[in-house]
C-alpha cells in the first residue's frame, strides 16, 4: 500500500488516472444516488396506485363478506390480496371494530430491519368499505405493504446501475491515463532521464532534446527553457568557484589570526564535547601544561581520572544549564596533579558541525586562594579576641555594678553610724532623767507608804518631776529630729526618687549624717545658699554627690591635722541650679584632673580607695540630674567643682526613673 | 300573604307534570328498532329498513297496544346477532327461541309457528325420502343461518355436510345450479322464493316439515324495550283472544301437517 502510494504521488499518468476515478465515481455516486431517490418516490406512487387498484376490485366482495360477517368469503379476499408478495399485512375490519380477518407474513428481523421498516415501508393504506344494496358502512379494509421485496428490488437495480457506472468509469480512466502517458509522462520521462545525465555543478555544453512531434507545445517551450537554465548556470557556476577560492583563503586567514589570538592568552582555553568528553580544541597554554590532547579525553588528561569529572557530568547537553546557549557557568577547583587553584568559566556554543560543545576557560587563582586562606585566618583570630574582649566587658560591667551597690550600702552603713553616735546622747540623757525620776519617785511613795510624807518633800519632788520631765521631752525631740532626717537621707539614697525638697535643709540633713566622720577631723563645712530654694529633683543622687565630695576632700585634701574649709556656693541662674563645691586642700595633678572622673582611678589605692567614687558623681549628675560637672584645681591649691543641674527635673526620664511631680506624689515615703 | 305562596307552588308543580308528560311522549316517538333477516313474505324490502309485510304490521300492531312504535331493519342474521350483541337493537322482530340467546333476549309469548322445511331439486334427487336426520347423510346441505338452529346445531355432531347461504334466494339459485343437493329454510320463505326461479317447478318439498319453531318477539336484555315485555305479552294474549292475530297469518298457518 504504502508503494502504491510513493508511485502514485511520482508519477503524474498515476495520480492523474487516481484523481479521473475518485472524481468519477464521486459523480457517479452522487447521480446514483439521485436515480435512486426519484426511483424511490417513483415506486412508491407505484404501489400506492397499485393498491388503490386492489382496493377497487376488491371493494365489493369484501364489503359484501364484513356486510354478511361471511368469513370464507371474508377470508378468500384475504388470500387473494395476500398473495402478492409485496404485501405484508392484510386486515378486513367490520364496523364493530372488530378484526374480522387476517393475513400477516412474518419474516425474521435482522439488523437492517428497523432501518428498512423507517425508510421503505409506507403507512399502511387503509380503505372504507360500504355495502351499496343497504347503503352500510360495513368497516375497512387495511394492506400494509412489505418493506423487504421492495428494499430488495430497490437494493438490486441500484446495485446493478452503480456496478455498470463503475466499470464505465474505470474503462474511462484507464483509457484517459494511457492518453496522458503517451503525450506528456513518457516525453517527461525522457528529458528527466537526460537532465540526469548532466552533472549539476559542471554543467558543461550538454543540452536536451526536444522529444519529437513537441517542437511547438509546451513541452518544447520547456525544455528550451531548461537548456537556457544550463547555460545561465554553467556561467553562475565557474563564478561560483571562483568565490569560493577566495573565501576560502579568507577563512583560512581568519582561522590562523584566531587561533594565534587564543594562543597568545596566558589562561588555559579547551573546548570539549560533553557527551564523550572528547576534547576538540586546545590553546598554547593548554599545550604548554597537558600538551596537545586534542582527541583525547579530558578528564583523563587534565585530572588523570578515569571518570569524568561530576562539574562535567551534571553539564550535559540535556541539561538546562547546558540548554541554554551562551549562559556562562563557572565553578572553582583543585588540580592535585598541578597543585594549583582553578576558577573555570564554561560556556556552551554550537560547532561547525552542528552539535553543542562545551568552551571552557580557566583562570589560575592560586596566590588568589593563598591570600584568601591568610585573610580568613587573621579574620578568625580577631574574631575570638573580640569574643575575648566583649567577655571582660561584660564582666567588668558586673562587677562595677556590684562597686556601685557597694559604695551605695558603704554610705548607708556610714550614716547608719553616724545617726546612731547623734541619737546615742539625748537617749543617754533621756534615761538618766527618767532613771533619775524613778528613783524620787520611789523615794517619794516610801515615805508616802510611811506617812512621812511632807509638803516641803512633796514640793521638792514635784520641782524635780517638772525639770526631768523636760529634760526627757527636750532629748527625746532631739533624737525624733535625728531619727527623722535619718530616715530621710535613707529613704532617699534607696528610692532613688524625684520630690520636692529645700535644698539648703537637705544638705544640712546630709551633713547632720555626716556628723561622725566630720567630728573627728578639722575641716568645717559652709553652706551659702537661699533657705526657700525648693527644688523638684533626685534628693538621694544629690545626696551621694554631696557626700561623696565632702568624703573625698577630707580622705584626700587634707592632712588629718591640718585646719581645712569646705564650702557649697549654690545660686540659681534662670531654671538651673549652680553649685560650686569647693575646698582649701591640697588639690590634685594635672594628671589627675585629667582621670578624675574615669572609672576605677585612684590615688589612694593601698588605702582602701575604689577609684568610683567620682565617676559614680558625674553619673549621677549628668544621667540622674540631667546636669553637668566640670572640676578644676587651682595652682595655688584646692579643688573647685562647677555643678549645674535643672530646678525641676522633666517628668519621665530616659534612664526609666520614675518622677514624681505636686500633682503625682508617686510612692508614699515611710 | 298565604295566597302568592300558594299561587308560586301551584305553578312549580303544573310545570313538572308538564315536563314529565312531555318526557313521556318524546320517548314515545322514539321508534324502537327491530330487526330481521329476511323473511318473504312476512316482511317485505331488501336489505336495509324493511318497506313492509304481514309481520312488521302484526309486531307494530303489538307494540301500538303499548303505546309505543317500531322500526324494522332487515339484515343477514350474521349480522343482526352481531349488532344485537354490541347493543345497537332493541330487539328482534321474530325468532324462534334457542338457548343461546337467553343472555341476550327475552322472548315474548308466542305469536305464531314456523316451519322448517326440506327442498330439493326432482331431477337430481327423484327418489328423496327423508325418515330422521340420519337420512340427511351423504347430501349437501344448503342452510340459511337463522332459519333451521336445530339442524346448525347438529349438523357437527351428525357430521352432516353443510354450505351456508346468505339467503333464501341465494339457496333456491344454488339448488337449481346443482352446487347443493337440499335447502332447508322456513316454508314461507321459500314458497315465497320460488316463484321467482325459473326452475322452481323442478323442485320439490317434503311434505312433512324438518322441524317447527314457536315465533316470538325477541327484545334485547340491554335495551329499554325489556320493560315491555309483561305489556307485549299482554297485548299478545289480547289479540290471541280476539282473534286479530289470525287476520295476519292466513299466508302463515301450517300446510303441511306437524313434525
Amino acid at each position: 500500500m504504502k508503494k502504491i502510494s510513493l508511485r502514485m504521488r511520482r508519477s503524474l499518468s498515476l495520480r492523474q488516472t487516481f484523481w479521473v476515478l475518485v472524481l468519477t465515481m464521486l459523480t457517479g455516486l452522487i447521480t446514483s444516488s439521485v436515480r435512486m431517490t426519484t426511483d424511490y418516490y417513483r415506486d412508491q406512487e407505484f404501489l400506492k396506485e397499485h393498491i388503490e387498484q386492489l382496493f377497487i376490485i376488491s371493494e365489493a366482495s369484501a364489503a359484501q363478506s364484513l356486510y354478511h360477517l361471511d368469513i370464507r368469503q371474508g377470508e378468500r379476499i384475504a388470500d387473494g390480496l395476500f398473495s402478492l408478495p409485496i404485501i405484508g399485512r392484510v386486515r378486513l375490519v367490520d364496523d364493530f371494530g372488530m378484526v374480522f380477518v387476517q393475513r400477516e407474513r412474518g419474516r425474521t428481523d435482522h439488523a437492517l430491519t428497523p432501518l428498512i421498516v423507517k425508510v421503505i415501508q409506507p403507512a399502511p393504506f387503509r380503505h372504507a368499505l360500504v355495502f351499496t344494496p343497504a347503503n352500510t358502512a360495513v368497516g375497512y379494509i387495511e394492506i400494509e405493504l412489505d418493506a423487504h421485496p421492495i428494499f430488495m428490488e430497490l437494493f438490486r437495480r441500484s446495485a446493478l446501475a452503480m456496478m455498470m457506472d463503475f466499470i464505465q468509469y474505470l474503462t474511462m480512466a484507464a483509457i484517459l491515463a494511457y492518453i496522458f502517458y503517451r503525450t506528456l509522462s513518457r516525453p517527461l520521462l525522457r528529458m528527466t532521464g537526460e537532465i540526469a545525465t548532466i552533472h549539476p555543478s559542471r554543467p558543461g555544453g550538454q543540452r536536451i532534446t526536444i522529444p519529437h512531434g513537441n517542437e511547438k507545445n509546451e513541452l518544447g517551450q520547456l525544455t528550451e527553457t531548461i537548456n537556457d537554465i544550463l547555460s545561465r548556470l554553467q556561467t553562475l557556476n565557474q563564478e561560483l568557484e571562483q568565490r569560493v577560492e577566495e573565501r576560502t583563503a579568507d577563512l583560512s586567514r581568519e582561522r590562523e589570526q584566531l587561533l594565534s589570538i587564543f594562543d597568545s592568552i596566558d589562561e588555559v582555553i579547551y573546548v570539549t564535547d560533553p557527551s564523550n568528553h572528547e576534547i576538540l580544541f586546545v590553546n598554547q597554554a593548554f599545550k604548554e601544561l597537558w600538551g596537545d590532547a586534542t582527541g583525547k579525553k579530558c578528564h583523563e588528561i587534565i585530572h588523570g581520572r578515569q571518570i569524568p569529572c561530576i562539574h562535567c557530568t551534571s553539564l550535559t547537553p540535556l541539561s538546562p544549564e547546558f540548554s541554554r546557549a551562551g549562559a556562562p557557568e563557572t565553578h572553582e577547583f583543585f588540580n592535585p596533579s598541578s597543585q594549583n587553584w582553578f576558577r573555570c568559566l564554561n560556556r556552551s556554543i554550537r560547532w561547525p558541525d552542528g552539535r553543542m560543545v562545551r568552551y571552557e576557560m580557566a583562570f589560575d587563582i592560586t596566590l588568589q586562594k593563598d591570600a584568601e586562606n591568610i585573610l580568613k585566618e587573621r579574620s578568625d583570630e580577631l574574631e575570638k579576641i573580640n569574643q575575648e574582649l566583649t567577655d571582660s566587658i561584660k564582666a567588668l560591667q558586673s562587677a562595677r555594678e556590684q562597686l556601685v551597690q557597694s559604695e551605695k550600702m558603704a554610705s548607708l552603713g556610714s550614716l547608719v553610724a553616724g545617726i546612731s553616735h547623734e541619737i546615742n546622747t539625748p537617749i543617754g540623757n533621756s534615761i538618766t532623767a527618767a532613771t533619775f525620776l524613778s528613783e524620787k519617785t520611789r523615794h517619794i511613795l516610801h515615805l508616802f507608804s510611811g506617812n512621812e510624807l511632807r509638803q516641803s518633800d512633796f514640793r521638792a519632788f514635784m520641782d524635780t518631776a517638772k525639770e526631768a520631765t523636760e529634760i526627757l521631752q527636750s532629748n527625746l525631740k532631739r533624737a525624733a529630729d535625728l531619727i527623722a532626717s535619718f530616715k530621710q537621707v535613707a529613704v532617699d539614697q534607696t528610692s532613688n526618687q524625684c520630690r520636692h525638697f529645700r535644698l539648703k535643709a537637705h544638705l544640712e540633713d546630709i551633713l547632720l549624717s555626716l556628723s561622725p566622720r566630720l567630728r573627728h577631723t578639722r575641716q568645717k563645712v559652709f553652706i551659702l545658699c537661699r533657705e526657700d530654694l525648693m527644688l523638684f529633683q533626685n534628693p538621694g543622687a544629690i545626696s551621694q554627690i554631696v557626700t561623696n565630695l565632702i568624703l573625698n576632700s577630707v580622705t584626700h585634701a587634707f592632712d588629718p591635722q591640718n585646719e581645712g574649709e569646705i564650702h557649697f556656693d549654690i545660686h540659681t541662674s534662670g531654671d538651673m541650679v549652680e553649685i560650686i563645691y569647693r575646698d582649701n586642700g591640697r588639690g590634685v595633678s594635672p594628671q589627675t584632673l585629667r582621670h578624675i572622673f574615669d572609672p576605677f582611678y585612684t590615688t589612694a589605692r593601698g588605702e582602701g580607695g575604689t577609684g568610683l567614687g567620682m565617676h559614680i558623681t558625674f553619673n549621677l549628675v549628668t544621667q540622674t540630674l540631667k546636669g553637668s560637672i566640670s572640676c578644676e584645681s587651682p595652682e595655688n591649691g584646692g579643688i573647685r567643682f562647677l555643678i549645674r543641674f535643672p530646678v525641676s527635673i522633666e517628668q519621665e526620664q530616659s534612664d526609666g526613673l520614675k518622677t514624681v511631680t505636686p500633682e503625682n506624689t508617686g510612692a508614699e515615703i515611710p | 300573604m298565604i295566597f302568592p305562596f300558594f299561587r308560586r307552588f301551584l305553578f312549580s308543580i303544573i310545570l313538572l307534570t308538564t315536563l314529565c308528560l312531555g318526557q313521556g311522549n318524546l320517548r314515545a316517538d322514539i321508534p324502537y328498532v327491530l330487526a330481521t333477516d329476511p323473511m318473504p313474505p312476512l316482511v317485505e324490502g331488501s336489505y336495509g329498513p324493511a318497506s313492509g309485510g304481514p309481520a312488521i304490521e302484526l309486531v307494530s300492531a303489538i307494540f301500538a297496544k303499548t303505546g309505543n312504535s317500531v322500526q324494522v331493519l332487515v339484515h343477514p342474521w350474521n349480522r343482526v346477532l352481531r349488532m344485537l350483541d354490541f347493543g345497537r337493537l332493541d330487539g328482534i322482530l321474530l325468532i324462534q327461541h334457542q338457548d343461546e340467546l337467553d343472555d341476550l333476549l327475552h322472548f315474548s309469548h308466542p305469536v305464531f309457528t314456523s316451519h322448517t322445511i326440506i327442498c330439493y331439486d326432482t331431477r337430481r334427487h327423484p327418489n328423496f325420502e327423508y325418515k330422521d336426520i340420519e337420512s340427511l347423510k351423504g347430501y349437501t346441505l344448503g342452510l340459511i343461518p337463522g332459519h333451521s338452529p336445530g339442524i346448525e346445531k347438529k349438523a357437527d355432531s351428525h357430521q352432516l355436510d353443510i354450505e351456508n347461504l346468505p339467503s333464501i334466494e341465494t339457496g333456491l339459485r344454488t339448488l337449481g345450479a346443482g352446487r347443493i343437493d337440499l335447502l332447508i329454510g322456513k316454508e314461507i320463505s321459500i314458497a315465497e322464493r320460488m316463484k321467482d326461479i325459473p326452475q322452481s317447478h323442478f323442485f320439490s318439498i317434503w311434505p312433512v316439515p324438518l322441524e317447527s319453531w314457536d315465533m316470538h318477539i325477541g327484545i334485547a336484555k340491554n335495551s329499554p324495550a325489556s320493560a315491555l315485555l309483561k305489556d307485549i305479552n299482554r297485548a299478545i294474549e289480547e289479540m290471541k283472544a280476539d282473534g286479530s292475530l289470525e287476520s295476519y297469518f292466513t299466508i302463515t298457518q301450517p300446510v303441511r301437517g306437524e313434525p
